[in-house]
């Protein structure tokens, strides 16, 4: 058993990296700048003359000039780490070129003379009409074709400007000559200072970042909501069990009949039904009068006020019946594959050989199925449960957000639609993690509970 | 017996004509007509309404049971209008298409690529394959830099299929050939290739992460949303399924006195797997893809119903019952419901059906 327990952690490990790897590398490839989104909370606007400072700033405190990874594969024309440009327009131009496939020492070379040409313009603002089709060429431009008809182009009559002039000509030439047919892969070695490195490493020690949309710190905010959805799929799955063991039983005994069959068919229609269908339906018709006072059942489902340090048992006494609605959605979708599960199981068991020896040393049906057959259906329900609970948290999502359930699932859709990623993130590892919690666990169960799994995994 | 089989028959009927609707989505409702003689004299569909087209002025949240003036029976709008005047019986038709369209390429994509990947991963455990150090390292060599000139090519602007022309094709070519020549150097030690260890490990990475969320922070990555983002998106993720039942599958099938005869008597390994596991693995698998198609419509309308990764401009049922919620109408969320309701409950009473088989 121990060292079951001893492979099954150890198992762990890996897919625990892998999934951190997957998550990371997601909430790279999201749009928008977390550096900018820091900047438009603090309320920096980008005509602000502190912006382009600020913004160095916060790159460089959130790691974004480090490398991503341990290690990259890049074209050979590429530099070592792209992301250490914490210019901006610099980082932008340099990205948009190297994908014109121009090497970067002669971007660099045009960058620095492009530079000094606007400063030199604006020392002159008297001449910037006369080089106004040159200033906005190399300042918005940056597709190679637009930028080699500047060298084309007959230089204004002007003795200040005329030799940036004739260096930016020389350097956007350079990169026309110097664009690559072919190029061939480059292994770069980061080391430890990389993103990921910091973004685990933090994680680790439970700083997720702070959201974008209000400032406060990520973790405490998820926290709280993965105790409101552990409580409800919790709830809802102890009820579904409490139901659908009964019932499974009872359509087991009448097997054949036609109750078995009602009592099958109207579960799965349950199970076919959409959740928010269902949830939208039951909002509509059962909590206002507006078909009838008589049909206002249930509460209406409001906005939930949770003051500050409020402990979450009193919130739940004071919400507990905007909870009765949700509990039904999810049980009712839960119930038929619980029921039917249970109702096989008996079947199955019955013609075992343990059943005709309890008939035959003269128990009644009734203790035969209590004492004899129930114990080995309930044995699979274990990890079934697991199962149901990891679906019953990704279940809960749509519910939180028709019912207005301060969960995991309304702080995603709320984050997703905020752009807070590192709130979403923030999340969906956390909620990884749990998952694989709650599956080692059941698993580890499953193999306390039959000992014959221990023999057959060991084995493998 | 009998009365399973009248409810088959039912679902296949009602999804069939569900796929008639979503096909001829445009003949059925729309503004257009269907085609013209000469002026005056043309087939119109029978709703005449587009799903886009707004009324707001004439006809904001029209209930069906309401009085809507004096209208011909075709003009009335039979099952209401949404906040802009839009009709909801042109909306329905019109939202079959997405629906039935995600459910089916998207489940068409992951049956090709979890059935492919579980039935080499179940070959390799039961053929032992071995490959030669030499041959491992060309492999990993050859899938490095097959996805290096990929991604690139793609990043500079190639376009994608031009891309897999001009990176794996070539590629792959000369490294066959040497992992091929590779088989010469018998004295080198063989190693087990890792494919069902790989295989197993995504499926626990993909298992752990749960399900809608996934899909909203994926759906959440594209900058412009698209129907054909969401097919990406449970292409990538859904093939689990598939993957775990081919690979059981096809281990059961292996072992079996006729595949040992085709490989006694020499067809080649793609030849064995194709006509000979295939065939008898299929029946499981549409079973599987049946519920898979319910499960991916679900996951399209949840999507669309929580208004991420779908565009705008685009009617679907999920969408409509999002409205109908907020504007608390009871008939656009009573009858695209319905619509998925009445779907999902077929595809799964016809993967019953068969599965008792």
């Amino acid at each position: 058993m121990f060292l079951f327990l001893l492979k099954r952690i150890l198992l762990f490990i890996p897919t625990l990296g892998l999934v951190a790897v997957i998550a990371f590398f997601l909430s790279k490839l999201v749009p928008g700048d977390p550096a900018d989104a820091l900047l438009t909370m603090q309320g920096i606007t980008p005509d602000n003359p502190r912006a382009n400072q600020e913004y160095k700033r916060h790159y460089e405190a959130l790691h974004l000039n480090k490398p991503l990874f341990y290690c990259s594969i890049k074209p050979d024309f590429y530099p070592h780490n792209i992301a250490a440009l914490s210019d901006k327009d610099w980082r932008n131009t340099t990205q948009a070129l190297l994908q014109q496939k121009i090497p970067y020492i002669y971007i660099q070379k045009y960058l620095e003379v492009r530079t000094s040409f606007l400063g030199i313009l604006e020392e002159h603002p008297e001449e910037k009409t006369i080089w106004l089709d040159w200033m906005n060429a190399v300042r918005f431009e940056n597709d190679m074709q637009q930028l080699s008809h500047l060298t084309t182009k007959p230089k204004p009559d002007t003795t200040s400007l005329l030799a940036q002039a004739e260096q930016l000509t020389i350097a956007i030439q350079d990169m026309q000559t110097h664009q690559r047919k072919r190029y061939y892969p480059v292994l770069h070695w980061h080391g430890t200072s990389n993103q990921f490195h910091y973004w685990i490493a933090n994680m680790v020690q439970g700083d997720f970042g702070i959201s974008f949309k209000d400032g406060r710190s990520v973790l405490p905010k998820i926290k709280t909501a993965l105790s409101w959805t552990l409580l409800l799929t919790l709830l809802s799955l102890l009820i579904s069990v409490m139901i659908s063991v009964p019932l499974g039983m009872w359509s087991a005994i009448k097997q054949g009949t036609f109750w078995d069959k009602i009592n099958q068919v109207i579960w799965l229609i349950f199970y076919a039904m959409p959740v928010f269908w269902l949830a939208s339906m039951l909002i509509i018709y059962f909590t206002s009068d507006h078909y009838g006072s008589w049909l206002h059942i249930f509460p209406t489902p409001g906005i939930w006020y949770i003051p500050e340090g409020q402990s979450i048992i009193a919130t739940f006494m004071q919400y507990s019946h905007q909870l009765i609605l949700p509990l039904i959605c999810l049980v009712a979708n839960d119930i038929a594959p619980l029921s039917t599960l249970v109702r096989n199981n008996i079947l199955e068991q019955q013609s075992k050989g343990y059943v005709l020896m309890a008939y035959a040393k003269g128990l009644n049906a009734k203790k035969t199925l209590m004492h004899h057959i129930m114990p080995n259906v309930l044995l699979p329900i274990i990890t079934i449960i697991g199962g149901r609970l990891i679906a019953g948290i990704s279940g809960a999502l749509i519910i939180e957000v028709i019912f207005n359930i301060p969960g995991m699932g309304r702080l995603m859709y709320e984050s997703i639609y905020a752009a807070d990623w590192n709130v979403v993130f923030g999340i969906l590892m956390i909620l990884a993690v749990v998952s694989m919690i709650v599956l080692t666990i059941s698993d580890v169960l499953y193999a306390w509970a039959d000992p014959r799994i221990q023999t057959k995994l060991s084995k493998t | 017996m009998k009365k399973s089989n009248v409810r088959y028959r039912l679902s296949l009927g009602l999804v069939l004509f569900y796929i008639g609707i979503a096909i001829f989505a445009p003949f059925i409702a729309g503004e257009k007509p269907i085609f013209c003689l000469h002026e005056n004299r043309c087939i119109y569909p029978m709703i005449p309404y587009s799903p886009t087209s707004t009324h707001f002025d004439q006809y904001p949240s029209l209930s069906p049971l309401s009085d809507q003036g004096k209208v011909s029976l075709r003009e009335k709008h039979w099952l209401g209008t949404d906040k802009l005047g839009r009709d909801t019986a042109a909306g329905l038709v019109h939202g079959a298409r997405v629906s039935l369209m995600v459910g089916f390429v998207a489940v068409l994509f992951i049956f090709i690529i979890g059935t492919s990947l579980g039935m080499a991963s179940a070959y390799s455990i039961h053929k032992n394959i071995r490959l030669n150090i030499l041959q491992i390292a060309i492999l990993i060599l050859f899938l490095t830099l097959a996805t290096f000139y990929l991604v690139h090519d793609i990043k500079f602007g190639m376009h994608p299929v031009f891309a897999i022309i001009n990176s794996i094709l070539p590629i792959g070519i000369i490294f066959y050939g040497i992992l091929y020549v590779g088989k010469k150097w018998t004295n080198l030690k063989k190693y087990r290739l890792p494919l069902d260890l790989i295989l197993t490990k995504i499926i626990e990475v993909r298992k752990s992460f749960p399900g809608l969320f996934l899909f909203l922070a994926l759906a959440a990555i594209f900058a412009i949303p698209s129907v054909w983002n969401i097919i990406f998106i449970i292409a990538i993720t859904g093939w689990i399924e598939f993957a775990r039942h081919a690979r059981a599958e096809t281990l059961a099938v292996l072992e079996t006195d006729y595949i040992t005869s085709a490989q006694l008597s020499g067809l080649p390994h793609f030849k064995i797997l194709f006509n000979h596991v295939l065939p008898n693995i299929l029946p499981t698998l549409l079973v599987l893809a049946c519920f898979s198609i319910s499960g991916v419509i679900l996951i399209e309308s949840s999507l669309s119903f929580l208004g991420i990764g779908i565009p705008t401009e685009t009617v679907t049922w999920g969408k409509m019952m999002a409205e109908g919620r907020n504007m608390q109408n009871w008939w656009m969320v009573v009858f695209p419901g319905f619509a998925i309701f009445t779907i999902i409950l077929s595809l799964n009473n016809i993967a019953n059906h068969f599965q008792k088989k």
